[in-house]
């Protein structure tokens, strides 16, 4: 943990930009000055995988930011007649729709006649909003604990830590899934209970930096002309924190997302006639025989959507932290 | 009789194809120029003066195979408009070959809607239940050995007649036999009865004499005090529990006349068929005394009885029960074609999910031979595969609807439900369960078919989405912002109907939101949930379906008698069924006990007649379609017949392996 602290302590505002100019193999003096998040935003374009990643992602917030745009059809305008039509089947009802999507079924009708395409594009919504909140929830509150824990040591790091070492001893799923039981299925308890279930990962990680961080001599420095404990929290150790933390968020991002439709799989996540992609592909799975194609998009969205998200995650922790990826090389 | 839409759009398919068929034939034929319907002005030399854009026709006319009757409704409707389009053509000069082009893209079109309309029940045969099928159709051609399976839905709550509940009755069947049983032309013959009852004048008792050669599979004979044993225990308010309360509820008492007789006292008067269908249902089999009094609580996992086939010992949980063949068995109903002991060794009882697809997977992979399934999809398919044969029954009695809860706000009030009556798309909420193939049911409790189906009931109500919302404004249920209906307290208007995972629930909850803008609450929940919930009286309905042969039906549903108990789960949704009071409502008690008490069959026809009426004009339910169901079943491994009794269950020793 020590190691991971100081690791990242090039990034702040304390070292010399030289030095990092050096490790990436610029000339430090002729370079502009630029800041961290310059060079990292560099490193990142240079790696096309994630770039791809980054793309799809955007592709896909925007998709479901403008669904009442993008799709064509309400999420729930079931049509009996135009049951089980194949992608990019006619539609039966011509409409005066001026997108050149909007006279088909892009990705076909599911079982009650609903268009899957939009159903797609609605659900990345849910599943977006899922990953994110339940993200979001795990990074404040664990990265409070966090450096609460790791800046006062003593027992508020006793107490803390003995509490995220219990929930680590639950597979994350299994948490949630004991979350969800005694909350109830439901969108808002599934996010919830992702949240909390990431909760120790970040404590843990946030906990690690900041043991590191509090020892720097800029942090003994502000200790000593007295800044209060809250000023030093957050002005000098949470720079620290932050980019072993998002890249955390990223990849939870995809892992979150990935494990909200297997709550909705497993019926305990969206309720029907939510979108949501998990569910759809737990309903669905049924139907693969004769209507192969409602499955297999959602399932798609989802692989996509958690791969591009990875993706784009790898990609950062190689910018942000380009000396731990040439470790595991 | 019901006018049912499907008459009426089957004529306007009919009446279409007539005109399409018709009109493009005459047209063609006049082209051509072969009949005298030609004018001489029809120059066929001349060049095309009009292109016939027959490719556009082809796509336009090009038929979705979709099974449902409306979809063809209006495609007939479209293909008949463009047949006027194409007489229109040919009134110009056209070069005969485009016509018969024109001709042979019709005819494809046609052959399309026939296949279409074909596949709306696709290769099933559909027998009532009180007939006999030949598995595979293949004639009766016996072989002695080998095992046969069939399904039961859930792991068996246990075997003791007395105290089962849950879905015990399968596999239950198998081991006991009951006194009398529903057998050919939905009648009621004895079984371990040698003859039919003789009720005392006063109609409050009857002297049920019984075989003298039964024998249950322990050794132990079967005689009056077997029988008196057996009944005691189930009017026994401290132990019987379960299904039977309901059979035995209008039963006193019970008394050994002899050796071979027992006198059973009822509270009220009843007719033959009431009594006799209170021993006839699936729950009152006949247990070995010795074997109950020996195993105590173990009974229940060791059971004892006299049924074709007896207990193996081999139960495991979710997964099978194993039957060994009873080599004694010989005193199975008269009307069944196989007398004597059953063929194969041994009987297995598949226990399967609800989830009908994994059924129709286990099914498919030989894991069980007969199945019921009614997922349409899965039915479908498996029909249209001709190593298997698929049996649809359509069963008298309640079909299937979806009971509402009359006490629970909103629908305690009669417009609410009145509002569902009218509103309900029963063709849309029942297509995931039959693809659109069931007839509806709209305006009756009762189907087509059953005894005391009061055709006043059927004038009652349409289905007609203008009526139900009129009747919800005029109650002042307004619509608010969010486009749901409020009460005039500002409480939103909510039916909660959990999600069991049935094919029903959330077509009918995009149908009723999207129709009558009333909210509808789908919460997920096991069956054990469920259960609990609805025994408090939480929900607003579900869905059911109740096969029987009369409105006695309405009994085991509405009475005041079935309410409550252990089974309450189950009949809550029927409890009372009337808003003007939570107490026992004394009409529909009265009718439906008259009934009962009739000896004359017109006279409790009538009053059954009543009750349904007097029911649908309380909205107690919304009527869906006819019951009718789908059994899979394997002809390569399983022959002889099936034969349903009223409650779905096959007799047991009418099955030979067929595997070599």
């Amino acid at each position: 943990m020590m190691r991971a602290g100081v690791r990242h302590n090039f990034l702040n505002r304390g070292d010399s930009v030289a030095a990092v100019g050096q490790f990436v193999g610029q000339s430090a003096p002729e370079a502009p000055v630029r800041s961290e998040w310059n060079l990292a935003w560099r490193r990142l374009r240079r790696n096309k995988a994630a770039m791809a990643g980054l793309v799809v992602l955007i592709v896909i917030s925007l998709a479901a930011v403008f669904a009442d745009f993008v799709a064509t059809e309400a999420e729930n305008d079931f049509d009996i007649p135009s049951t089980g039509l194949p992608p990019l089947a006619e539609r039966l009802d011509p409409t005066d729709d001026w997108r050149p999507w909007g006279q088909r079924h892009f990705l076909g009708t599911d079982d009650i006649g609903r268009d899957v395409f939009s159903r797609i594009v609605r659900g990345a919504r849910i599943s977006l909003r899922i990953g994110f909140s339940a993200v979001t929830i795990s990074l404040i509150v664990g990265s409070i604990l966090g450096l609460v824990s790791g800046y006062f040591r003593r027992w508020p790091d006793m107490v803390i830590s003995r509490i995220l070492d219990v929930m680590l001893a639950f597979p994350g799923i299994l948490l949630a899934m004991t979350v969800v039981a005694s909350l109830g299925p439901g969108l808002n308890n599934a996010m919830l209970a992702l949240g909390v279930a990431g909760i120790p990962f970040y404590g843990r990680v946030v906990r690690g930096t900041t043991l590191a961080a509090r020892d720097l001599t800029y942090v003994r420095a502000a200790r000593a002309v007295g800044m209060s404990d809250v000023r030093i929290m957050l002005r000098h150790i949470l720079p620290n924190v932050i980019s072993p933390v998002l890249i955390m968020a990223t990849l939870g991002l995809g892992g979150a997302i990935l494990a909200s439709a297997t709550l909705s799989f497993l019926g305990l996540g969206a309720e029907s006639p939510a979108p949501e992609w998990g569910y759809e592909l737990s309903k669905s799975r049924n139907l693969l025989r004769e209507y192969w194609w409602i499955a297999t998009f959602n399932g798609f969205a989802i692989a996509i959507t958690v791969l591009s998200i990875n993706l784009l995650g790898d990609g950062l922790r190689e910018a942000l932290d380009p000396q731990a990826s040439s470790w595991s090389d | 009789m019901i006018k049912t839409p499907s008459v009426s759009r089957r004529l306007v398919l009919r009446t279409g194809l007539a005109g399409l068929a018709g009109g493009v034939g005459a047209a063609a034929l006049a082209a051509c120029g072969e009949t005298q319907v030609v004018t001489k002005e029809v120059p066929i030399e001349t060049t095309v003066v009009k292109e016939v854009p027959v490719e556009k026709i082809v796509r336009e006319t090009e038929v979705r195979e979709v099974p449902v009757e409306r979809i063809v409704t209006q495609q007939v409707e479209k293909i008949v408009t463009r047949t006027v389009e194409v007489k229109q053509v040919v009134e110009v000069p056209v070069e005969v070959e485009k016509i018969v082009e024109v001709e042979k893209v019709v005819e494809k079109v046609v052959e399309k809607i026939v296949q279409a309309a074909a596949e709306r029940a696709p290769g099933i045969d559909i027998y009532n239940l009180d007939e006999s099928v030949a598995i595979g159709a293949k004639p009766w051609d016996p072989k002695p050995g080998g095992e046969v399976s069939y399904m039961t839905f859930g792991n068996p709550t246990g075997f003791d007649p007395a105290t089962w509940g849950g879905r015990s009755a399968e596999p239950a069947a198998v081991m006991y036999d009951l006194l009398y049983t529903y057998g050919k032309g939905n009648l009621i013959y004895p079984h371990l009865a040698s003859d039919l009852p003789e009720p005392s004048d006063d109609k409050l008792s009857w002297v049920i004499p019984l075989r003298n050669d039964v024998v249950f599979h322990d050794g132990e004979p079967f005689n009056a005090d077997a029988a008196l044993f057996n009944f005691q225990r189930f009017l026994d308010p401290e132990l019987a529990r379960g299904h039977v309360i309901r059979d035995v509820a209008s039963m006193g008492g019970v008394e050994k006349v002899d050796d071979f007789k027992i006198r059973i006292h009822t509270t009220k008067p009843q007719s033959p068929p009431s009594f006799l269908h209170s021993v006839a249902h699936q729950h009152t089999g006949m247990a070995s005394p010795k074997a109950v009094m020996e195993r105590g609580e173990d009974f229940s996992r060791d059971p004892v009885g006299t049924g074709p086939f007896k207990w193996s010992g081999v139960w495991e949980d979710d997964v099978k029960v194993v039957f060994d063949r009873n080599e004694d068995y010989n005193w199975g109903p008269s009307f069944l074609a196989h007398q004597g002991a059953p063929y194969p060794d041994r009987l297995r009882i598949q226990i399967l999910g609800y989830n009908m697809t994994d059924n129709a997977a286990a099914f498919e992979a030989g894991e069980v031979d007969i199945c019921l399934n009614w997922s349409f999809a899965d039915y479908k398919r498996v029909s249209e595969n001709a190593k298997y044969h698929v049996i649809g029954y359509a069963a008298p009695g309640m079909g299937q609807y979806m009971p509402l809860h009359t006490q629970l706000w909103p629908l305690d009030d009669l417009n609410v439900r009145k509002a569902l009556l009218y509103g309900v798309d029963r063709r849309t909420v029942t297509v995931r369960a039959n693809g659109g193939t069931a007839p509806l049911n709209i305006s009756n409790l009762l189907v087509p078919g059953t005894i005391g189906r009061s055709a006043e009931a059927s004038e009652l109500y349409t289905y007609d989405v203008g009526i139900a919302n009129q009747i919800l404004d005029d109650a002042g249920y307004a619509k608010g912002d969010d486009g749901f209906r409020y009460a005039s307290d500002g409480r939103r208007l909510e039916i909660t109907y959990p999600d069991r995972g049935d094919p029903v629930v959330e077509l009918f909850k995009l149908d009723v939101e999207k129709n009558l803008s009333i909210f509808v609450d789908i919460p997920k929940m096991d069956e054990a949930t469920h259960r609990e919930g609805a025994s408090k009286g939480l929900y607003h309905t579900t869905w059911i379906g109740v096969a029987a042969p009369s409105g006695d039906v309405m009994y085991d549903r509405f009475h005041t008698a079935s309410y409550g108990g252990a089974n309450r789960s189950y009949s809550f949704f029927e409890y009372d069924g009337i808003p003007e009071s939570a107490t026992p409502n004394a009409k529909i008690d009265g009718l439906l006990e008259a009934a009962r008490a009739s000896f004359d069959g017109d006279e409790a026809r009538a009053l059954w007649e009543e009750a349904e009426l007097y029911l649908m004009e309380n909205a107690v339910a919304i009527p869906l379609v006819h019951d009718y169901l789908p059994w899979l079943t394997n002809p390569d491994r399983i022959g002889g017949e099936l034969f349903l009794g009223i409650d779905y269950l096959p007799f047991f020793g009418q099955f030979y392996s067929t595997q070599e």
